[in-house]
């Protein structure tokens, strides 16, 4: 049944695979070099501010002033931001859906792209927050931690790079660190990693495709009795390949990857097989993202105002189409099957939301 | 999927719940739905959507509607 040599690919997605390998990152460092203006008119500001006088002290007409002129700076910056992030996943979406047929190749790509694309975001909103700490200290405050990186310093290639490697999606000048790395640590878990990763593909040549391929007739003639035992017979080996799959990435994987980046910050996952609802899950099994999701979309609407149900339905309608994107456009089929899944997680509003979506 | 509704209406006063028999159903309804309706379903309609677009060595029936 299992075959190295048959597996088919054909040449044309690797070329296309390896060629969005290598420029996904490129819009990391157009990133980097917009911040990098930015930083250089947040310490011109700075300067005039200083020259002229402006300080926490300052009249409340003044300080308008002063906010308004940074608005105005961050609009261009955003715009610059929105053109270089979007074009990095319209440009890899466009790839994989026209020019990748293989659904693996697409997947890894797809995957690669979207999280370039949310480090790139959170890279130029935490920037912006610290540029704005900078400007005026008297409205907000920065962590204690980035003391030892404050703002304008943090704009290096080699803070950078290392954002770009570290296992988290939201940036930070300054991450805890470890004190060094174990390396029998990081041998164990690639010895687990790889491991794993001929399990799944074993469990999913040997039982899952097949099993797979004689449910199709099942679907085709609307034979639901017989649909709903090939689903339960597909849930054992579907939950199992999902839980190595699950102990894979975001055990092993990311652990190791931690380790060599010596990051600190460890928590990857929480105990989503102990949440006693569907919401406690999806809050938990995934941390990078749900901390993504949490910093950059949620809070932010929250803050401005939005009532927190509304930010909630926001949010997971926003995480439902980057589920999308991660399957359906390496399988050429936008299905919005899974939009509509995660987004039912919320509330029943979502019925009427997420079909025009799709 | 529309299973998930009524289950977020239905776990989530139960994980507010005081006392352990809540937060216990709370988790099994979960657990059901994940092994159950989460991964299988999701794979079969995807597998199904594929085998529809490309085809593949072993033809099952005919169908006229793709999902």
């Amino acid at each position: 049944m299992i075959c190295v040599r048959c597996h088919d690919y054909r040449r044309q997605d690797v070329v296309y695979g390896s060629i969005l390998y290598f420029l996904v990152p490129c819009h990391l460092f157009v990133a980097y070099i917009i911040e990098l203006v930015a930083a250089q008119q947040a310490k011109g500001a700075l300067a005039r501010a200083k020259k002229t006088g402006v300080d926490a002290a300052a009249n409340s007409s003044q300080r308008r002033q002063e906010l308004r002129a940074f608005r105005t700076a961050w609009h261009l910056i955003a715009f610059a931001h929105g053109v270089n992030a979007t074009l990095n996943l319209a440009l890899a979406t466009y790839v994989v859906y026209y020019h990748i047929h293989h659904p693996g190749i697409g997947t890894l790509c797809e995957l690669h792209a979207v999280i370039v694309w949310l480090k790139t975001c959170s890279y130029a909103f935490t920037n912006r927050d610290l540029r704005h700490a900078l400007l005026y200290p008297y409205a907000s405050e920065v962590p204690e931690l980035y003391s030892s990186c404050p703002y304008p310093q943090n704009i290096t290639l080699h803070n950078l790079t290392y954002f770009w490697w570290a296992p988290t999606l939201i940036y930070q000048p300054v991450y805890p660190r470890s004190e060094k790395i174990r390396w029998p640590f990081v041998f164990k878990r690639c010895v687990e990693v790889i491991g794993l990763s001929i399990v799944i593909w074993i469990a999913s040549a040997q039982y899952a495709a097949p099993l797979l391929r004689n449910s199709l007739g099942t679907i085709s003639s609307l034979d639901l009795p017989s649909f709903a035992e090939r689903l339960m017979k597909l849930s054992t080996i579907s939950l199992f390949c999902w839980l190595a799959g699950f102990y894979a990435l975001f055990q092993s994987f990311l652990n190791a990857l931690a380790e060599v980046m010596r990051f600190g910050d460890r928590e990857f996952y929480g105990d989503w097989w102990n949440s006693s609802g569907v919401r406690g899950y999806w809050s938990s099994w995934n941390k990078p993202v749900f901390q993504f999701m949490k910093r950059h979309i949620y809070s932010p609407m929250v803050g401005r105002g939005v009532p927190p149900l509304v930010a909630q339905i926001m949010t997971f309608l926003f995480s439902g189409v980057l589920h999308e994107l991660l399957v359906g456009v390496p399988t050429h089929n936008i299905l919005g099957k899974i939009t509509w899944f995660v987004s039912g997680v919320s509330n029943a509003n979502k019925i009427q939301v997420s079909p025009s979506l799709v | 999927m529309m299973v998930q509704l009524p289950l977020i209406f239905l776990t989530d006063p139960l994980a507010r719940m005081k006392g352990g028999n809540g937060k216990l159903l709370g988790n099994l309804i979960f657990w059901v739905s994940f092994c159950l309706v989460g991964q299988p379903l999701a794979a079969l309609m995807y597998f199904f959507a594929w085998q529809a677009k490309y085809g593949s060595a072993s033809k099952p029936q005919l169908w006229h509607s793709t999902a």
